[in-house]
């Protein structure tokens, strides 16, 4: 994965997952936030809990990389408005919220 | 101190910054207080971290606002009054990506 360091947060992905960019509703945290546990809309589309070992066991990084592009239901496929190296930053922030 | 006397603390350091950012010449009082408020941020962020830290993320966003209000004390240090409103926009940006991840439906301000 390519690795995040923490620094100027004009450069950030979490800046990204943080909405800069994108609609809201497209935005990461308008589902996914609440810590990557989830918010009240991400829940209704049955978004899950990335905080939670279960969830990070059952996926690979790969198939993260493919989500993430591709999409699915209700969460946008980010292919060609997301660079790959940035794609991978964002599944290294899902892997950061299972792990302290 | 609780997770709310921190944010109240802070919020009132961000404040502090903010009052003074639209100005268009300082002088050594306010590159005083624009260095005192950097640090008191920076101090209570490293509190936030040990405190309140759930995990890695946590610590990561806490570093960008680190980031920001060290680079803030520097040009305040260099009475550098443009590279500190630079720094500022930035540190906003950092404080809302944080409160966004974590808080996402409290619509906090910043």
């Amino acid at each position: 994965l390519t690795h995040h360091t923490p620094g100027d947060t004009t450069k950030s992905p979490y800046t990204i997952f943080a909405g800069l960019g994108f609609a809201v509703q497209e935005s990461c945290y308008y589902c996914h936030g609440n810590g990557g546990k989830g918010t009240a809309k991400g829940h209704e589309y049955g978004v899950p809990d990335f905080t939670d070992p279960a969830f990070q066991s059952a996926w690979t990084d790969e198939a993260l990389v493919k989500h993430i592009n591709a999409g699915k239901g209700k969460c946008p496929g980010y292919q060609g408005k997301m660079s790959p190296e940035m794609i991978e930053k964002m599944v290294e922030i899902v892997r950061n919220f299972g792990s302290k | 101190a609780s997770q709310a006397e921190l944010c109240k603390k802070m919020w009132d350091d961000f404040q502090a910054m903010r009052a003074m950012t639209g100005l268009s010449a300082a002088d050594d009082s306010n590159f005083g207080k624009f260095s005192a408020a950097a640090k008191a941020i920076t101090a209570d962020t490293e509190i936030s971290k040990s405190k309140f830290a759930t995990d890695k993320n946590y610590n990561v966003l806490n570093d960008e606002v680190i980031y920001h209000s060290n680079e803030i004390d520097k040009a305040a240090a260099n009475k550098d009054l443009e590279e500190i409103q630079v720094q500022f926009r930035r540190l906003t940006i950092a404080c809302r990506n944080c409160h966004k991840i974590y808080r996402s439906e409290l619509k906090l301000v910043p």
